[in-house]
Order: structure tokens, then sequence, then C-alpha cells
């Protein structure tokens, strides 16, 4: 079995909680709302990051606590 | 201190912590294997471990608990003391907040995504709000909803939005609803001009009409409960917007300017300091918690020694500013929690034993009570004796301040009441607390009528 059958074999994953009928609607419709404005945003940083020099990308700092906008 | 299985892990067929020989073990069973060996290979594991965000873990040897579905058994970092979401300052639990949801952003991107996202995954280690549950990820399939988005709502937005647009208090009621706050609840408590941020409107207010109108029926069939997963993103980044939009000032706080507004000198305030540092470093111990802690002045003599220091205090702003100091100068070993000692944490949950009440997580090394037993003995009419057993259960050693009646704090707290303490005298103070501690020092505070004492339990 490989990885995509593998999780075909398993939509609902290994979730134990009731995710909630009204709850799973809800974010597929906010989702719909927020998504595209979402997807424009993040190819926008991602154009704007071309052009951003002496920004080293280097799987070190990859991930930084400051992603974590906490 | 259980052993055995740990009395909150039974809900996830993943795994269950157990204890034995006093170190915390986590099984991962069968079911789990191929997410567990995709999170260890994937680098998800690694990344998140790095910054301090997923407690580090070993794989050990020890022998599984219910061998017959083991997969492997862990054993994660140990945390020096297990806080909950109501104990936490308004920023500790925004910082719980983001955390959960910079965690499930990441997740995605691994192919995995958090099965749930409850508050009481998220712990403070050294300082920082990090997931404790390794087992929280399962493989994301693209369309897939993230079954977590209900609890965090309910753990997190309710909370935070409660605190932060209509009264920090509201926070307590993650006391009552251990599932985290009922969205429709939050609705109805928020103010109509919480209407303007689309954000609530729509996590909180469409969220509890959505869950009231579908609450009942199958959620469609598998084309129609699809979720793409920019949609995905795009759902926790509008989480992650509404939640930073949220911040709560302390004003008007009972103790904010406490250390302006008190009767000691420059002279009896560095004595006093002078002592418990001294004193701490005779004792050593592992574990303090300072009760009444204020915004954390003494509790950093003992954190700022390396010493795990738990700061409670019963206002919420005060604790909120001590979190704030501890952030901004990169603090590990102070963790400032609110707690009201006349009503501490109860136990909660299932069978009363999900989460601990306060008592059940002592005792502590060693245990501060600097100016606090005159709030706890005329204010809230606790005698001597009573006082006494309620430390001698909470820690070995004691360091306490006796406040005499004339003192211009306690003349405060009598001055439009009985005076019905009669036992409140230093005689009848040491007498009483004799009967369970022995007395190894007693200073008078220079420059005051105030003593200071360390006692051992005996």
């Amino acid at each position: 079995m490989n990885f995509i059958e593998f999780n075909s074999a398993l939509f609902l994953g290994m979730a134990y909680l009731d995710p909630g009928s009204g709850s799973i609607l809800i974010q597929m419709i906010i989702g719909a709302l927020v998504g595209a404005g979402f997807y424009i945003r993040a190819k926008w940083g991602s154009i704007k990051n071309i052009f951003r020099k002496n920004l080293p990308k280097t799987e070190e700092n990859d991930i930084e606590d400051q992603d974590f906008d906490v | 201190m259980f052993n055995g299985q740990h009395n909150a892990s039974f809900r996830d067929p993943s795994g269950f912590l157990f204890r034995q020989d006093g170190v915390l073990y986590r099984q991962v069973n069968r079911r789990y294997a191929a997410e567990y060996d995709h999170l260890m290979a994937s680098g998800l594991y690694q990344g998140l471990e790095k910054i301090g965000r997923l407690v580090a873990h070993q794989e050990s040897k020890i022998s599984p608990f219910k061998p017959e579905i083991s997969y492997k058994v862990i054993r994660p970092e140990q945390i020096p003391f297990i806080s909950y979401p109501y104990e936490w300052s308004f920023s500790q639990l925004k910082e719980a907040a983001l955390v959960t949801l910079s965690i499930q952003e990441r997740a995605l991107n691994y192919g995995m995504s958090l099965t749930d996202a409850s508050a009481y995954n998220i712990q403070f280690i050294r300082g920082k709000a990090g997931l404790i549950d390794t087992l929280s990820f399962e493989f994301y399939e693209e369309g897939q909803p993230w079954a977590g988005y209900k609890q965090f709502c309910q753990h997190f937005l309710a909370p935070l939005a409660l605190m932060a647009k209509k009264d920090i208090r509201l926070g307590q009621l993650m006391r009552n609803y251990i599932d985290g706050i009922p969205l429709d609840l939050t609705s109805k408590l928020l103010p109509g001009a919480t209407k303007l941020s689309p954000g609530l409107t729509m996590h909180i207010d469409l969220h509890a009409k959505a869950q009231k109108k579908f609450g009942d029926q199958k959620a469609g069939n598998s084309q129609h409960k699809e979720i793409s997963k920019q949609a995905l993103l795009g759902l926790v980044d509008s989480l992650k917007n509404t939640i930073q939009k949220l911040s709560w000032e302390p004003s008007g706080t009972e103790w904010g300017s406490y250390y302006e507004s008190t009767n000691y000198s420059d002279q009896a305030f560095h004595h006093k300091k002078q002592l418990i540092t001294d004193w701490v470093k005779e004792v050593k111990p592992k574990q303090v918690w300072d009760l009444g802690a204020n915004t954390g002045v003494f509790s950093r003599l003992a954190s700022e020694q390396g010493i795990f220091t738990a700061a409670f205090d019963i206002d919420p702003a005060a604790v909120e500013q001590n979190f704030q100091q501890a952030k901004s100068a990169k603090e590990q070993n102070i963790l400032p929690l609110v707690l009201d000692l006349t009503n501490p944490s109860p136990a909660i949950g299932w069978h009363n034993h999900e989460r601990e009440s306060f008592i059940e997580r002592a005792p502590a090394d060693m245990v501060f009570a600097l100016a606090l037993i005159h709030h706890l003995a005329i204010s809230n009419n606790v005698p001597f004796p009573q006082l006494a057993k309620f430390f001698r259960d909470l820690g070995t050693w004691l360091v306490i301040e006796f406040i005499p009646k004339s003192d211009s704090q306690v003349q405060k707290l009598l001055q439009n009441r009985a005076d019905i303490f009669d036992q409140h005298n230093r005689e009848d103070f040491e007498r009483i607390f004799e009967n369970h501690f022995t007395i190894h020092k007693k200073e008078n505070i220079q420059e005051s009528e105030r003593y200071l004492y360390l006692m051992e339990k005996r």
C-alpha cells in the first residue's frame, strides 16, 4: 500500500473527536470565503520575497520561532 | 501522584500516558504506528521540538503498559508543573492559541493535521507554550475538514473573546466547561459591538448558529464535506488574525500599584529580599510555589537561582504583568498563574480525575507566603489552625511572613468590621504553626513590625 492509498483508506484519519456537522459546514463556508484572499496574499508574499536580497534560505532558518507570531 | 495509566489519558485510541517508578511515559499504540513514523521521519517533530513548541521525547526500552496493542513507548521531557487554561492570564491563553494554530499550519505542510485542539494539550515549558501530546497528528488528505476546529473555537477563541471584549473574569468559565465554552453561550455574552469583527462573527456567532441548525444532521455526502487545502489554510489564517486582534490591557487592578502604595521602607524591602535569597540558597529547593506572588518580585529571588517557581496570584492583571515581564526577559524558570487561594482550582472532568485540583499537584519543596496570611486570616476569616494545616499540605519548607494588627495594611482590612481576631498575634501564630512545623529561623524585618519565618514540616 503506498502513501496515497493508505490515506484514502483512512479518510477520517485518527480523529477521535466528533467534529460536529455544523462545525464542518461552517468551516467549509468560511474556508471558501477566506481561502481566495489567503491564497493571493501568500502568493504576493512569495513574489515579494524573490526581490528581497540578503535572505538566506537554508534548512536551519526554515523554521524559526518568529513563524509562530507569538 | 498516580501510578499506572494517567487519569486524563483515555479518549484517544492512538496511545496513552502512564507512570512507572515516578517517570511519565507515553505508549504509542500499533494503530498509530504509521502516523508516528511519519511525524518522526518527515522532519515535523524535529522542527517543532527545536523551537520548543512540541515536547521533546526519547524512545524508551521499558515494557509497555499494554503490550498487546503497543507499538512503542516514548519518554517525554518531564514537566515540573501542569497548569490549566483557567489558571492562565490572557496572554498565556493567547500564546497557547497561536501556537496551536501555527502547529496546525506547519503540520498541513508536512501532510499531517491536528486531530484535536485542546487547550489542555498545551503546557508552558521553560516559559514557552508548547504541545505536549505527541500523538495529536493524523495524516492529512486534501479535502478533509479540520476535526479540531470546533474544539479550537471553544477552548481558545471563545474565552479569549469574552476576556477581551466583555470581562477578564469570564476566562473562569473554562473551569466549568471542560471542553471549552459553548459557542452559543459565548455569542450571547459578547457585546453587540463584536459584530464589527468579521472573525468573531464567523467563528463564533455564525458557527453557533450552524451548530444549532445542523447539530444532529449528517454532514452531507463525501463530495459536500470537502474543503480544499487552500481554504483550510485560509481558515487557520483567519483564526490567527482574529486572535491576534484580541487584546487586554490590565486596568483598575487591585494590586497593580501595590508596591508603590506599600508601607515598606526601602531598607525593609531590601532586608526581606536578602533573607529570602539566603534561605532559598540554604534549602536548595527544586520547586518553589509563591502564593500571592503579585507580579513576581519575590518569586524571582528563587527563579533567578535556576529554581522552577510557580507564581500564583488571584489578580489576573498581576499575573498578566508577571507573564509579560517573564516573556520580555525570556525567563525560563518562572510560571505565573491565576489562583484564588480561598477557592483553589478543583479536580474536574470525568470521575473528578481528569484535571487535578491545586492540592493534588502538591507538594512543592518550598512555599512562599509573603504578606499573605492577613488576607486569608482576616479578609477570609480562616483561623490559624486551618491555615497551618493548609500550608502543611502544600510543601516541605515554608517561608512565611507575619504581619501584626498594628500594621497599616492590616488596619485597612479591619477598618469597616469588628475585630474578632483575638489570635492574630505573633505568640499564637508561632504556637499554632509549631503543631505542624519546626521553626528554623525567625527574623524581624528591619524598620518594620513584620516577622519572616523559615519553617519545615514536621
